[in-house]
């Protein structure tokens, strides 16, 4: 099975008057029809530019300096803009934190609505209300047929992301790519799209790329997981194993220092030290100077390497693989 | 038991929407509508002992940043009073309760816009203990050094400006500002909510360190469960300005009394190596403008009956926990 969308060694440079910034420094991983991959990482890691670099939405200074997008075997990195308006929204569609800043608040939710339909598809107005009428339905808004002559003001923050997301699924798209849809969100709102992402994934086989910081949010989604650090994957491999058995030291790191997985009132395992400069990040191994880990090996460059079946690493000295050398 | 260091007593907060030129002459004539207030904080009353930590739990909306506020004497409260190591503090002009003031300090979500960006790290720290007469002029250097290494920064810092730290180095110098006056009292409104996994695990130990070395007391204001669960001792829960039950800690999160929070808890993002089926609660969090009558929560509860529509359930105390719930005051019929 070819896979949706393989990215291959994709390099996203900013070249700034300070210098060049690597923001995006060589990202491969691929994703399956139907699957959900999560893209974890903190700020500064790379992970919206990895996700703005899929749709071509990145602005200059910032192009894609090398490497490959291939969306069903095509390689999206050479498309110009014309040939990009043909495939976003329609093909790979692109959710983003703030709905606020997608909704344009002068413009009814049907105005919005019906033109994302209209710019891909030949549809009388009448036919494509109401598909969005149904869209809306679709992610749970209660009254679609009123609430598409709204404006965006007048629906709650949730119902905002919901109304995003209804857009997103408009024309069916293969790749939905997400950045951090819930962090603005509260807890019991934060479930609902949740609930509904989930179910959609699994009725439409829609693939999701799923963007955010917080590991608990990924993990009840993702299939597959990938961990950004300064501009690269450290690890990736399927969820259950990245969360259970990390092997790459900062995978572990984030992982301790989420607070309900320590003991209450207990100090939190911190990852000393903070996220390095992009451009001047230390030779080789990029998160060395905060690695209990660190040897003189890890001054040269890592290659990602499989360290379990399907499980692979950038770094010098795996966690816990010495006890499973098989006897 | 000890006396608390802090008590709340029916605190309650209402912004009134502002009216335009022809709304008051409506009002004054007595034609008009009255004007649309929000109960932003209702009837709320707790207490932070010597040394405790205790966690203000809420949504959006929900009036905990406000309470925060009213504490920290940053806005006067509607009704109610605030009582630090026993004494009213509510009206604060008396010297008595600016010096009270002093004892309790603020530390904001985002450190940016807390901090002056043309002011220097070291008169940062130093202007208020300056001002206050806590220490002298000839004073600064040792204390400013002094303060940055209580809280893990270097003191070669202290020439340098707001925009030379990161988000969490920036925390620290908030943190380091606050401590300068020597408070009893923080409280922190979503101090760690703006900083990245691996930072906010740094700053949350710091805050231990603190508590530890310094006898200080916390009202730490999070809508992040696992943090609150993680810091405090006892743990208070809002919904749209009530307080719908408070907690020991380890209770709480064993197993909780209303219905909301308890909904809150099953839907908290936890690190699981499995999927997991959400089951959220339906609806949103009412207008605070016109919420529901009875119990606030009613419209969203899978447990509400005709009772919760009709009367204010109250905070029923039952040894250290209280839940707002007919459902544990006579059932809900």
């Amino acid at each position: 099975m070819t896979p949706i969308l393989d990215v291959q060694d994709l390099k996203t440079h900013f070249f700034t008057r300070a210098g060049v910034v690597p923001a995006v420094n060589g990202v491969s991983f691929t994703v399956n029809r139907g699957e959900v991959m999560g893209l974890v990482g903190e700020s500064g890691s790379g992970k919206t530019v990895t996700g703005f670099s899929i749709l071509g939405l990145v602005d200059p200074p910032g192009r894609i300096a090398g490497g490959r997008i291939l969306y069903k075997g095509r390689d999206l990195a050479e498309l110009r803009e014309p040939e990009w308006q043909a495939i976003r929204g329609r093909h790979i569609a692109m959710i983003f934190q703030d709905p606020m800043m997608t909704l344009n608040p002068v413009l009814k939710i049907s105005t919005q609505m019906i033109e994302a339909v209209q710019a891909h598809e030949k549809i009388s107005r009448e036919a494509a209300r109401e598909r969005c009428r149904k869209a809306l339905a679709r992610v749970g808004i209660p009254s679609p047929d009123e609430r598409l002559d709204a404006y965006p003001h007048q629906f709650s923050g949730g119902m905002r992301q919901r109304v995003a997301i209804a857009i997103a699924l408009l024309h069916d798209p293969d790749l939905i790519v997400a950045d951090e849809p819930t962090t603005a969100l509260d807890v019991t709102i934060q479930a609902q799209i949740l609930a509904e992402v989930q179910k959609l994934a699994e009725e439409s086989g829609t693939a999701l790329i799923w963007i955010s910081h917080d590991l608990s949010v990924v993990s009840s989604l993702a299939d597959n997981i990938a961990v950004m650090y300064a501009g690269k994957v450290v690890e990736q491999g399927p969820a259950p194993q990245v969360l259970d058995r990390p092997v790459h030291p900062y995978t572990r790191g984030l992982i301790d220092s989420i607070p309900s997985r320590n003991r209450r009132g207990a100090d939190l395992a911190q990852i000393p030290g903070m996220t390095p400069s992009l451009m001047h990040l230390p030779e080789g191994c990029a998160f060395r100077p905060r690695c209990a880990h660190a040897t003189n090996a890890c001054r040269a460059p890592q290659e990602m390497r499989e360290m379990r079946p399907g499980q692979s690493a950038r770094c010098a000295h795996p966690l816990g693989l010495a006890e499973e050398v098989p006897a | 038991m000890t006396a608390p260091l802090v008590a709340v007593e029916g605190l309650s907060k209402r912004f009134t929407q502002a009216q335009d030129a022809a709304e008051r002459l409506a009002t004054r004539i007595g034609f008009g509508a009255p004007p649309g207030t929000v109960h932003a904080v209702d009837d709320v009353s707790f207490t932070v002992a010597p040394g405790e930590v205790v966690g203000l739990v809420g949504e959006s909306g929900s009036g905990k940043s406000t309470i925060g506020r009213m504490i920290a004497g940053l806005i006067p409260p509607s009704d109610g009073v605030i009582r630090y190591d026993g004494k009213d503090i509510t009206r604060r002009s008396r010297a008595e309760s600016r010096a009270a003031a002093l004892q309790i300090q603020m530390i904001f979500q985002d450190p940016m816009s807390s901090l002056n960006p043309r002011t220097r790290v070291r008169d940062i720290i130093a202007e208020a203990p300056l001002f206050h007469g806590l220490i002298r002029a000839s004073e600064v250097p040792g204390f400013v050094d002094a303060t940055l290494e209580r809280v893990g920064l270097d003191p070669s810092v202290r020439d340098r400006y707001p925009h030379q730290f990161s988000g969490g180095q920036r925390q620290r110098i908030v943190i380091a500002r606050a401590l300068a006056v020597s408070p009893r009292f923080l409280i922190c409104d979503e101090s760690v909510a703006a900083l990245d996994v691996s930072i906010q695990a740094q700053v949350l130990n710091l805050f231990m360190r603190l508590r530890r070395e310094l006898g200080l007391s916390y009202l730490f204001i999070s809508h992040d469960l696992g943090v609150v669960e993680h810091i405090s001792d006892r743990v208070v829960i809002l919904y749209l300005g009530r307080v719908v039950e408070v907690a020991p800690t380890e209770a709480l999160f064993a197993g909780a009394l209303h219905p909301y929070t308890q909904a809150l808890l099953a839907e908290v993002p936890r690190l699981s190596t499995e999927k997991r089926r959400f089951q959220p609660i339906k609806g949103e969090i009412p207008s605070p403008l016109a919420p529901p009558p009875g119990c606030h929560f009613h419209t969203r509860c899978p447990h509400a009956g005709p009772r919760c529509s009709r009367e204010v359930p109250r905070l029923k105390a039952e040894g250290p926990r209280a839940a707002a719930c007919h459902l544990h005051d006579g059932g809900v019929a």
